[in-house]
């Protein structure tokens, strides 16, 4: 987007200005592009991005790109699954219905897609034939229900209609279809199986295995192959999650064997299945690892020291970077020389709690965690305005002094740290009522990546600290 | 007849009597549960709070205007200590026995400076307790304590003040109301205020 | 225990017995706090608006997560979050849920004039009516927690109810269902002394803190809300929890002897000027000749 080859985005219930990280460079890539279109409950950083802290009356003038903002459900009005990061499908019902004129996500991406489809008849275009060829058998065309949806993910067999009931029976011969195949098993011909709630636990090993249902076919504990010995014995009798039954041929237990079910110990096979050799490595072939072959230590991207293993390398070479203009990395001898990290409060989530009364009364104001001695360094009090400042930009709060960051001492350099929620940006209660400074914490991170995992590196990077 | 008190005298003092009364009764009423009643029939209990300190405003201007009107009178002098040595002869009616005093009698200035200071005491502890959330934590009970205590003594002092004024001394309830009294009256209880106003 | 709210013991302002003292025995409750799994998440704040219809308001940044100074009127609970460095130099972030202590010889109570506006049920719980309340916030003076507030525009006084309009329908107060951690209890003061003093016996002899114990404080007969603190030596250091609270020496003077004192001295004054009266009759002017006109 920012090297103007996106032309348009769709930003449902992602706050991309807000989560940045570089929010400038969001904000300056959102500029470039032709239309932008919102889905969201509360006007935020993405949706105003034309009006961001900075932007002059003449610059407005000049964006052009077209800002849709459609009025979207919030998480109590929609149905659907939450997926957690134990790979539970639970599906949660409506609490109450949008208000007003806001619809479903569904609703709207249905509605918007029958609009681009009847233009691609109409009009033609460039490839047109994933557009005009897609299955949309929807009881409700421009409204589907999230059942339907799942029933489709789950894939059928085409000839007989029937939801299948595992992944192990989807062909590639255009007989059976299926969105994801993970999610293959989670609705059969039996039925949702992501409603479930049973709360039994035969094992009282905390299996739950008929509450919800875990991607792939309902395993709970991924490779449980390895909790049992090469002889397919459980190394820990209390602890016996699946083992192989000699007699019935095949692997058994209190949870779905995550392995071929009937391949015996003695064929050897490894319990690490997504490895073609079966265990876990320490020496990576090439290519597995894009910075392997053997697990290393790097700094990260902006360090207060040098790596203290090979200073003349102190950084990934590998980590994806970015190359613009806006992409710029401090360092200790350009004066950033106080480490930060960003934070989540008890009391807020993500973005949009700055807009509920009740979240804003429990922590009002955006702030910055200082150690005591720094503060005392800047000669700061408690409550007194900061300005914080890296490579990338600036933030500006008040203070909170506490006592409970301690300085740290690395590689013999007293080293500071201060902490910055990130709760807050350019639109919400405290921000509308002129009670802020409008700048969002994540106008200070640096867009680092990790090069294999592709994980981000946003929340730690140097600043600047003065008093404003 | 002599007059005895000006009109202003006797209108703030029933101004003065008005309002103690009033405190008074609004002030028993939070000072036992048997006597809750009464701030009941006055109006209920939350309209006495409310009433009840400013009403004692009211009832402390009238203090302060008598303190200014009458410190010079009110003043203990060898007169009065004389009278005070012979007052058991005041008590049981022997008045023949007293030596001459002014316009106000020891037991008149006693009563008065009673009142002046447990007022004082009154207000300023009044306003502690109108205020709880400006006055120390420490402070506020004792608050309390002493307002009651100046209360309890401001009591005794207004029964025997209007026991001596309606039952004890025949023509003091007219004189505080008409404003006069007679030669004979001055002559015999406030002799050296009589030579004083008349010259005789 | 459903119905155990609803057996007064005590009644503030009120000649004669509370109706119906000692006919039936009820249990008292009480409420635990742990504050050494306490993790300051306010879930507890929220949870008491929200049951109470109490607005959100709005509140400014002072250095600290603590939503506010002090309870409010309309803010019955709050975590007190204070940065504390032990004598051995370590810091401890001590977090403290501040709200009615729900005392056995509540301090309120005994201080308020008004028929009514305080109850103590048997259950320990002591509650404000405030339909009974006449705003003269005696009952700030006799607290010694510092919980009675006042709401200036209706004149009546406020304070945790121990959520006895759940407790009385055989529920736990909303702060108790709220919390994650588990750090508050509810159930009869018994079972509460118990487990708090099981949990402090854990804490010395497992948990490094020498000091830890259980705040039930004597000086107020007890208290339906009771602490496990790591260092019940120095309660003072969670943020103004009172080392020995007591009814305040003043109101007990004041309730005791000064009443006693001044019933006698008005009872003795009247008695005394009748006879006096009696005695000694009125005084008379020996009327002038030159008057009898």
């Amino acid at each position: 987007m920012y090297a103007g080859k996106i032309k348009g985005t769709f930003a449902f219930g992602m706050n991309g200005v807000a989560i940045g990280p570089n929010s400038q460079k969001n904000i300056d890539a959102l500029k470039k592009t032709d239309w932008l279109v919102v889905c969201e409950i509360y006007p935020d950083e993405t949706s105003e991005f034309w009006k961001s802290p900075g932007v002059t009356a003449d610059e407005m003038k000049k964006i052009p790109t077209t800002v849709y903002r459609l009025p979207g459900a919030g998480f109590a009005e929609k149905d659907g699954t939450f997926v957690n990061s134990a790979r539970w499908l639970q599906w949660k019902g409506v609490a109450l219905p949008p208000p007003g004129e806001a619809k479903l996500d569904q609703e709207i991406l249905a509605r918007i897609f029958l609009g681009v489809r009847e233009l691609y008849r109409k009009e033609g275009g460039k490839f047109p034939d994933p557009v005009l060829n897609v299955t949309w058998n929807y009881s409700e065309p421009a409204n589907p229900s999230l059942a339907e949806v799942a029933r489709e993910i789950n894939g059928r067999d085409l000839t007989t209609g029937q939801q299948l009931p595992g992944f192990g029976l989807l062909k590639d011969d255009g007989t059976t279809a299926c969105g994801n195949w993970i999610y293959c098993g989670s609705w059969p011909e039996a039925g949702p199986l992501m409603q479930r709630r049973g709360t039994e636990d035969p094992s009282g090993l905390g299996v739950y295995p008929n509450w919800a249902w875990s991607w792939p076919a309902n395993r709970r504990v991924l490779y449980n192959r390895a909790s049992c010995d090469p002889a397919g014995k459980p190394w820990d009798p209390a602890r016996a999650q699946i083992w192989w039954n000699e007699a019935q041929g095949k692997w058994v237990g209190n949870d779905v064997p995550d392995f071929k079910a009937d391949s015996a110990p003695k064929e050897h096979m490894g319990p690490f299945i997504m490895n073609p050799e079966g265990i876990g490595r320490i020496f990576a072939p090439l290519a597995a690892f894009a910075d392997g072959p053997l697990p290393e230590h790097y700094e990260p991207v902006e360090s207060p020291i040098e790596n203290p293993l090979h200073p003349k390398r102190s950084k990934n070479p590998v980590s994806k970077r970015f190359a613009s203009a806006e992409d710029k990395f401090g360092s200790p001898a350009e004066g950033y020389n106080i480490v930060c990290t960003t934070f989540r409060l008890t009391e807020h989530y993500h973005y949009w709690t700055k807009n509920n009364p009740m979240n804003v009364q429990l922590v009002p104001e955006p702030f910055v965690e200082m150690p005591a001695e720094l503060a005392d360094e800047l000669g700061l009090r408690g409550g007194e305005k900061v300005k914080v400042t890296s490579a990338r930009g600036h933030y500006v709060a008040k203070a909170m002094v506490t006592r409970r960051i301690k300085p740290m001492r690395i590689d013999g350099k007293k080293t500071y740290q201060i902490g910055i929620p990130i709760h807050w940006g350019y639109r919400g209660i405290a921000e509308d009522a002129g009670k802020t400074a409008l700048t969002p914490a994540n106008m200070l991170s640096p867009a680092a990546i990790d090069p294999n995992a592709y994980t981000p590196e946003f929340k730690g990077f140097l600043v600047k600290v003065e008093k404003v | 007849m002599i007059l005895r008190y000006t009109l202003v005298e006797r209108a703030i003092h029933w101004l003065a009597a008005l309002t103690y009364m009033y405190v008074l009764a609004t002030g028993l009423a939070f000072y036992s549960p048997h006597l809750y009643w009464v701030a009941a029939i006055l109006g209920g209990a939350p309209t006495s709070r409310f009433w009840h300190p400013w009403v004692a405003l009211v009832f402390a201007a009238t203090l302060a205007w008598m303190l200014r009107a009458w410190v010079a009178d009110m003043r203990i002098t060898a007169a009065d200590h004389a009278w005070g040595g012979a007052m058991r002869h005041y008590v049981r009616n022997e008045d023949g026995n007293l030596p001459p005093i002014d316009r106000f009698n020891l037991g008149q200035k006693y009563f008065f400076w009673v009142m002046v200071f447990a007022g004082l005491v009154l207000v300023v502890t009044g306003a502690a307790m109108w205020f709880p959330d400006r006055t120390p934590r420490a402070m506020r009970g004792a608050a309390i304590l002493l307002h009651v205590a100046a209360a309890l003594v401001t009591v005794g002092a207004f029964i025997i003040h209007v026991y001596m004024g309606t039952a004890v001394v025949r023509g003091g309830f007219s004189s505080i109301i008409r404003g006069e009294v007679s030669p004979a009256w001055a002559k015999t209880h406030h002799r050296l205020w009589y030579h004083r106003v008349t010259g005789k | 225990m459903s119905r155990a709210t609803l057996r007064v013991q005590a009644i503030s302002g009120h000649a004669g017995s509370a109706p119906g003292t000692g006919t039936q025995r009820g249990e008292r409750v009480a409420k635990l706090i742990d504050t050494t799994t306490c993790i300051g998440c306010k879930a507890c704040e929220v949870a008491c608006l929200e049951w109470n219809d109490l607005p959100f308001r709005e509140t400014v940044f002072d250095n600290t997560y603590q939503t506010m100074p002090e309870t409010a009127w309309n803010y019955w609970n709050l975590i007190q979050f204070r940065e504390h460095t032990n004598e051995d130099g370590t810091l401890q972030w001590l977090m403290r849920k501040d709200q009615c202590m729900h005392c056995a010889e509540p301090g309120c109570l005994i201080a308020c004039p008004a028929d009514g506006a305080i109850v103590q049920y048997q259950n320990g719980i002591v509650d404000f009516q405030q339909e009974y309340c006449i705003g003269c916030q005696y009952c700030v003076a006799g607290c010694p927690f510092n919980i009675p507030k006042f709401n200036p525009a209706t004149k009546k006084m406020f304070k945790c109810t121990l959520c006895t309009d759940r407790v009385s329908q055989g529920l736990e107060p909303a702060c108790i269902k709220a919390c994650p951690t588990g750090c508050l209890h509810f159930g009869s003061k018994e079972d509460m002394s118990a487990m708090a003093q099981a949990r402090a016996a854990q804490l010395r002899e497992h948990g490094g803190h020498k000091n830890a114990g259980v705040y039930d404080p004597e000086g107020v007969g007890g208290t339906s809300v009771i602490y496990v603190l790591h260092d019940a030596t120095n309660p003072e250091a969670y943020g103004g929890l009172p080392k020995n609270p007591r009814v305040p020496l003043s109101v007990k003077l004041w309730k005791g002897p000064l009443k006693w004192l001044g019933n006698l001295a008005m009872i003795g004054g009247l008695i005394g000027v009748t006879m006096h009266y009696l005695r000694f009759g009125p005084k008379h002017v020996q009327a002038e000749p030159e008057e009898r006109e």
